[in-house]
């Protein structure tokens, strides 16, 4: 068995210990809109709001566990309960710059268009999602402006600024090579030499294709080809630096996203949080119990990483980085005959991070479970308010990283209230 | 031969539209465009010089494809990101079945429907027993759980008839749809209505944004029963909806971890609309009683027809149907029914037409690389004997494009770098197996049939030469004429890499190797 790799991350850590102590690492408050990198982390399935971030347990009509209570850091009121207590731990740690969005409103009950309004802010299947939009609008900055490690990519017409790698870690092995011992038929791959020529024929090849190039699409494809070889060749270049075999870990995901935001390769990662019991038509109490013990453990390590991980610009990764943590749809206040909730359309969503007023709720559930209209410019809740669609919320977090509009928005209504 | 079958195939439909005489060029790119869309495969050496000779011919070539074997399960895969039902995840619990790795067993699952396709074209059917058939297709993956009368000892994909005494409506009365397309309770099978008429009539509800009514209490039942029937927002979707979600309460499972939950059909359920929608089978205000009313129901519906016509014309040309398609959208179809609905007369139809010949660049599958480099090569990756290329979860499907675009509003697929990547491990493996092999067995080569290892560009400069234009023109489909300064600039290239990794390793295996990986890696090979 080859002996584990050391931690980037301990390396890491101790650099940052390293300039503290010498006074060499000034920390900042937090960078500009402009200056901000992100974390998105995708729970897929939906996941039931009322274990964590909807403190609705007076609602008779909402099914609730029975040991839960209403707790609050600051003013930032969640569900605890004694079996979660990672949950109450990372609001005490993180809970300043936390903010909880409640009663976003998905207007589907299909994962897939859920996925795709949540994470795109639009129902048209061409719209690219707002990590892809975010790192777009900075990708002469970001050698790899966004990579998302597993779940379903929403790239649009900005393909060229999204690499998608699996969430199993197969990248790692396919970077080095070392996919092909894996073969049934018994092959070698090149030695470095060869794979240097071969790589240098490749780009000239494509570059030729592009000069005879016929018709848009075509076009199109050769420089997306040309594009990704470009990409191939920093990815290669960074094969012993970055972490990019995840296994099949949170974890791993983490230790990836951190390398990439620490080198300054990438302005957004997106990490798919994957369990097929997020989606807890049977048996929620425990599915959901399960789910949100491990994924505020993984937050937790997530948030540790990034405050003890130097950014590219000085300071730490928290104080340029926001963690966004959404889910697709929520699920039903009533539990059916499998014990188990069923999609709905009104959910949560939590952003920790600089650039927000943290430290709050903003938004909140009616007596139908139904999610609440908020006053966009205080982020209060207002009978006059507008709802938390996917466009608002979508065009919150561009707001966030200093976007001013979006055309594939179906409209542009952020919660400037919320804006720090 | 080849124009004959295209006179049979084309005799059923209407006159071809009248087109302008192809140069040699394009009717490379059009004999390797049908080749791949219709084999999976390249055209061979002897089809490209023959169509470079003779450009008339391509088309009858291209249509002389479409009666070789293969063909249904090539429209298959098409049909596969429509289908959507080879994915390697499902909520159903297949680790639980008396098998020693469900892996096999999962990718299998979602090519039932898909084989049941496959044999309808392959066979020349007629479409309808697509939701008509009372036969099946599956493996000795499937039959090790499924009650069907799948021979004790067989191995591979068979004919078989499920023994449980489900309805017979062909795919829909298999267990790989349904188990693609689960239910619950509450939703009461109209997810898995939608699924039919997405598939089967190209309408799809759930693309629909819900507007429902805020002053409804979906916390309330009874409310909820009401707006059902009277709320003009969920009436439009559930009044057709409801109804074919009757019909598939024998598929219902009451629990998803159990095989013989799952595996058998469960007639003593056919009733449960009565309890949980209220609401009788009938597909759109025509009533019936079984799955098999539903499948003859959807097979006369003018759109099951219309809707074949569309996602054929879709997937050939690469791109979403549009009003400009309309008039070819009809010549199709007339094709279509004049065939007596065989989807090899309609694809003859749309692959004859202007608009094929003149369509947009495309991309390669995953699947269309891994068999046309198998083809080229005879490397196929393999791992533990299952196919890398067939699975998202542990192979590298999802990595190189994923199951293919619908063209229904999907976007563009586009080459990114981890799909560049695995064609380049792809490459690299295929061209070291090719060379070992070609080099080792001159006699059964099959791409280096000029040379034997001992040449040198020094020595042997000619067969040198002609081995690489060959090469080129097999992997790539392009010509390297003599004179043109594109093309000797190319045939440089390509001697000029063989000259370096030969100086560097000291092989011809590995120059030869490294040579054909370098094609396989080409931006021709993806893009046709």
């Amino acid at each position: 068995m080859a002996a584990p790799r050391p931690s980037r991350r301990a390396v890491l850590a101790g650099a940052v210990a390293s300039a503290v102590v010498a006074g060499l690492w000034p920390r900042r408050s937090f960078a500009s809109p402009g200056d901000l990198t992100f974390v998105f982390v995708r729970v897929f399935g939906g996941w039931d709001t009322t274990r964590v971030f909807a403190t609705v347990l007076d609602n008779p009509g909402v099914d609730t566990e029975p040991e839960a209570e209403v707790a609050a850091v600051g003013g930032l009121s969640f569900v605890d309960h004694p079996d979660r207590p990672g949950v109450r731990s990372f609001f005490e740690r993180w809970g300043e710059q936390s903010l909880i969005l409640n009663g976003a409103i998905i207007p589907s009950v299909n994962h897939r268009i859920c996925e795709r309004m949540a994470y795109t802010g639009s129902q048209v299947e061409t719209a690219p999602d707002i990590p892809t939009l975010l790192a777009h609008a900075q990708a002469d900055r970001y050698g790899l402006p966004h990579v998302q490690v597993g779940g379903p990519a929403m790239p649009g017409s900005l393909a060229q600024s999204l690499v998608r790698i699996g969430g199993g870690g197969e990248i790692g092995s396919i970077l080095d090579g070392s996919i092909l011992s894996r073969s049934d038929l018994p092959v070698q791959s090149p030695d470095h030499a060869v794979t240097d020529l071969l790589d240098a024929h490749a780009r000239t090849g494509a570059a030729l294709r592009i000069a005879r190039g016929r018709g848009s699409a075509d076009l199109r494809l050769a420089r997306a080809i040309e594009d990704g070889l470009a990409k191939v060749g920093t990815m290669k270049e960074l094969a012993g630096t970055v972490r990019w075999d995840t296994g099949d870990t949170f974890q791993g995901k983490v230790d990836l996203a951190l390398d990439l935001l620490s080198l300054g390769l990438s302005r957004c990662v997106t990490l798919a949080y994957e369990s097929s019991t997020w989606d807890s038509h049977e048996g929620n109490d425990e599915k959901q119990m399960a789910n949100f013990i491990e994924l505020f453990d993984g937050l937790a390590d997530l948030m540790e990483g990034l405050a003890s991980t130097p950014g590219p610009n000085g300071g730490s990764l928290a104080d340029q980085t926001v963690v966004v943590v959404q889910s697709e749809m929520g699920r039903t206040p009533f539990t059916n005959a499998g014990k188990g909730k069923d999609h709905w359309q009104h959910t949560s969503a939590l952003l920790v991070g600089p650039g927000l007023s943290g430290g709050r709720v903003v938004g909140g559930f009616n007596e139908l479970f139904y999610g609440e209209k908020v006053d966009l410019a205080t982020g209060e809740v207002a009978a006059k308010g507008r709802e938390l669609t996917p466009a608002v919320v979508c065009s919150t977090l561009l707001a966030l990283g200093g976007m001013e509009g979006a055309e594939s928005l179906a409209e542009w209504a952020p919660i400037t209230g919320i804006l720090g | 031969m080849a124009a004959l079958i295209a006179l049979l195939l084309l005799s059923c439909g209407p006159d071809p539209v009248q087109t302008k005489e192809l140069s040699p060029t394009e009717a490379l790119r059009y004999l390797t465009r049908a080749s791949l869309d219709l084999r999976g495969v390249r055209p061979s050496l002897a089809e490209l010089r023959a169509v470079q000779a003779d450009p008339g011919s391509a088309q009858s070539r291209a249509l002389a494809y479409l009666a070789q074997p293969g063909f249904g399960e090539r429209y298959a895969g098409w049909m596969a990101g429509v289908w959507l039902t080879p994915v390697s995840e499902i909520d159903h619990d297949v680790a639980t079945y008396p098998v020693d790795d469900p892996l096999p067993m999962l990718v299998s699952l979602g090519m039932e429907p898909l084989k049941v396709l496959a044999r309808v074209v392959e066979e020349d059917l007629p479409y309808t027993e697509v939701v008509t058939a009372d036969w099946t297709v599956i493996d000795e993956h499937l039959a090790t759980s499924f009650p069907t009368d799948y021979p004790a000892e067989g191995v591979g994909w068979q004919v078989v008839h499920y023994t449980d005494g489900r309805p017979k409506a062909g795919v829909l009365s298999t267990n790989g749809f349904w188990w693609r397309y689960d239910t619950t309770l509450a939703n009461a099978n109209r997810g898995r209505a939608n699924a039919i008429t997405r598939v089967f009539t190209c309408h799809d509800y759930l693309a629909t944004p819900i507007e429902g009514n805020r002053e409804l209490n979906l916390l309330d039942e009874e409310a909820i029963a009401d707006a059902l029937r009277t709320d003009p927002a969920c009436v439009a979707c559930h009044v057709d909806l409801d109804p074919i979600a009757a019909y598939l309460w024998g598929f219902y499972n009451h629990f998803a971890f159990s095989p013989s939950e799952q595996a058998r059909y469960h007639a003593e359920r056919e009733l449960l609309w009565e309890q949980y929608s209220g609401v009788s089978p009938g597909w759109f205000g025509e009533p019936g009683s079984s799955l098999s009313d539903l499948g003859v129901q959807l097979a006369s519906d003018p759109r099951f027809v219309e809707c074949a016509v569309e996602r054929t014309m879709e997937q050939l040309l690469s791109r979403p149907a549009g009003q400009e398609d309309t008039a070819a959208l009809t010549r199709h179809r007339e094709a279509f029914i004049a065939g007596e609905l065989s989807v090899r007369n309609l694809v003859a139809s749309v692959i004859a037409d202007p608009s094929y010949r003149e369509a947009e660049t495309r991309l390669l599958t995953p699947h269309q690389l891994a068999r046309s480099v198998e083809d080229l090569t005879g490397y196929r990756f393999h791992t533990d004997g299952l196919d890398a290329f067939k699975a998202d979860l542990y192979g590298l499907r999802s990595l190189a494009g994923g199951l293919g675009p619908s063209w229904d509003g999907e976007a563009t697929v586009e080459p990114t770098a981890t799909s560049l990547l695995v064609q380049e491990r792809l490459a690299q493996a295929a061209g070291a197996w090719l060379a070992a092999n070609d080099l080792a067995d001159p006699a059964g080569a099959r791409l280096l049939q000029r040379v034997d290892g001992s040449e040198r560009p020094e020595t042997h400069p000619a067969e040198m030469e002609a081995q690489v234009r060959d090469l080129y023109l097999r992997i790539l489909s392009r010509e390297l004429a003599p004179g043109d300064p594109l093309a000797e600039l190319e045939l440089a290239r390509a001697l000029d890499l063989w000259g370096a990794i030969h100086a560097a390793t000291g092989s011809e295996v590995d120059a030869w190797g490294g040579l054909v990986a370098a094609l396989l890696r080409d931006p021709d090979l993806v893009l046709y």
